[in-house]
């Protein structure tokens, strides 16, 4: 008894923390392996860069946008998903612990399920990808006329923070399906890496189905067009207005409570596998 | 004249047997691995919801670029696009684009390999039968629907010589031999390598954007193109898609296929003496 009292309680971020830091140890000490990942994910960044410019070098604008322009679309929406995905990217690997049963671990534990799972790795195998965004992200504004003021810089702050969350939202509405889909976890892909490749696109070529999809039930247009429309003064085009941009909060609060209520909803459908 | 017959019938009745018992075990492996995948129709129903959304959005902007660029691109028209399109997501699974499933890599890192060592057969042959059983099945529930949903754009475009056809489906079965050897060569890199990931990370990024899984190669600048025909990988996704859609004609489709079986049997060589070499190598532990 008088050992308990005398004891100081661990603080409550100090087993995430542990669990984070072991996972860090863990990615570090195999130092060749962790050069090779990070060269291949400054790849994977300067490839899907690539692409970009690949469109660009056959056409001078497509969907209205031009070559600067776009890739102001890109780095804002590239640079928003890869800080998601380096911190609950991890959420992708969900499947393999429901199929496997692992998952019930967590249901033992007295934390939050989700909040475990968001905290129980981080991709720092990763940090590379995003130097390329962020390289795009500085020849944009530098390369396009923009007129600085309160209201852009404003807007460049509101989408590199909101961005994030709302890509980390779309890993837990991924994670939150697949205690559902179990062997269709491909089906998340297409909203989560789909939506990511759409996301660094001019949305005002998407068709019809996809502009409500990635424009709204997921508001992925917002983490790269709309603000890039907003920001380089452009017009935009149909539905997509550059002063929509400014419902940016709003579009962020919407899909976190959507990925709430999927989540819940996952966690709920779960049986376990027995054993 | 009777003794003749009785000679010369053995000996090409125990050729035959020799041949059989040769070849039956991979073709088994192959069946094998047709009938496993195909008990992943849930799987394989998320893959062509999720190639067919990725379909859509390349063919937004793929068609934007070309509307930019007044029309016709590369050799592209839209038509040809949207088939290119289409095509080549259909096949994605078949040629591993995401790496396939790197049973081998784990086999090898866990020592396993071991026990394939002690088969009376070939390690890579009986790896990529097994493989390319599989391969073959997801045409069946994933190219065969990607094609269905193209074909009701009602923008694709197809060859009209009918040889273009079977040539077609010699390409897609040397796209897949030849890509599944690839990935056979990456994953016997374990031998030498403890975690292959971050090198299976690497081929994966590198050769789906040389391959045109994103933007064909026929878009790419001539200089990135001539670096992209110097290797494999601009004879995966493209020839087949180019010889169905009418890309290229029949007389030219040839020439590609036979540059993909060049590369094939160089791929398989490479494949053989990496697994000699790394067999040498293999020290497993644990009794």
């Amino acid at each position: 008894m008088a050992d308990t009292a005398s004891v100081p309680r661990p603080g409550r971020l100090a087993p995430y923390r542990a669990v984070l830091t072991s996972r860090v140890q863990a990615q570090v000490s195999y130092r060749a392996s962790l050069g090779m990942d990070l060269f291949a994910a400054l790849l994977l960044g300067l490839v899907e860069l690539a692409e970009v410019w690949l469109l660009f070098h056959n056409a001078k604008i497509i969907g209205g946008l031009t070559f600067s322009a776009v890739l102001l679309v890109f780095a804002l929406a590239d640079l928003s998903f890869c800080t998601a995905d380096i911190l609950f990217g991890h959420l992708d690997k969900l499947p393999r612990y429901v199929r496997a049963g692992t998952i019930d671990v967590f249901y033992l534990r007295p934390q939050p399920i989700l909040l475990q799972l968001m905290t129980s790795d981080i991709r720092i195998h990763r940090l590379t990808r995003p130097a390329v965004s962020l390289f795009a992200l500085g020849y944009a504004l530098t390369h396009n006329a923009i007129d600085w003021g309160p209201g852009t810089v404003g807007m460049l702050v509101l989408a590199l923070v909101c961005g994030p969350v709302i890509y980390s939202a779309v890993f837990v509405i991924a994670a939150g399906l697949q205690f559902v889909l179990v062997n269709g976890a491909e089906f998340t892909s297409s909203f989560v890496y789909g939506g990511r490749y759409a996301a660094s696109q001019p949305a005002s070529v998407w068709p019809g189905a996809i502009k409500v999809t990635f424009g709204f039930v997921l508001p992925l247009a917002f983490t790269g067009y709309l603000p890039a429309l907003y920001i380089l003064g452009l017009p935009g085009e149909g539905i997509f207005r550059p002063e929509l941009a400014w419902a940016l909060p709003l579009a962020t609060a919407w899909v976190v409570v959507l990925a709430g209520a999927t989540w819940r909803f996952g966690l709920r459908h779960y049986r376990g596998a027995g054993g | 004249m009777s003794s003749q017959t009785a000679a010369v019938v053995p000996g090409r009745a125990a050729l035959l047997r020799t041949l059989r018992s040769a070849v039956l075990p991979y073709a088994r492996l192959t069946v094998a691995g047709f009938r496993q995948q195909s008990t992943y129709l849930g799987a394989a129903a998320a893959g062509v919801f999720t190639n067919a959304v990725f379909g859509f959005v390349k063919m937004a902007i793929l068609l934007a670029t070309l509307q930019g660029a007044g029309g016709v691109a590369g050799g592209y028209t839209p038509q040809l696009m949207v088939s290119y399109i289409f095509l080549s997501q259909g096949m994605l699974t078949a040629i591993g684009a995401f790496g396939g499933d790197g049973a081998l890599a784990e086999r090898i890192r866990t020592g396993d390999i071991a026990v394939d060592f002690l088969r009376p057969l070939n390690v890579q042959f009986a790896t990529l039968a097994t493989v390319l059983g599989g391969a073959v099945y997801s045409l069946i529930p994933r190219a065969l629907p990607l094609v269905a949903i193209g074909a009701a754009t009602s923008m694709m475009a197809w060859a009209g010589e009918p040889a273009a056809y079977p040539l077609a489906a010699v390409s897609v079965l040397l796209s897949i031999v030849l890509a599944q050897a690839l990935l056979y060569c990456v994953q016997v890199l374990g031998f030498w390598v403890v975690d292959t990931r971050g090198i299976q990370m690497f081929y994966m990024v590198v050769g789906t954007f040389l391959m045109g899984m994103f933007v064909p190669v026929g878009l790419f600048p001539d200089w990135l193109a001539r670096i992209a025909e110097y290797t494999p990988f601009a004879w995966i996704l493209m020839p087949p898609c180019d010889i169905l859609s009418g890309r290229i004609d029949v007389a030219a489709g040839l020439g590609t296929v036979a540059v993909q079986v060049g590369w094939t049997v160089a791929v398989l060589a490479v494949g053989q003496l990496l697994t000699a070499a790394g067999r040498r190598r293999l020290e497993v532990q644990g009794g």
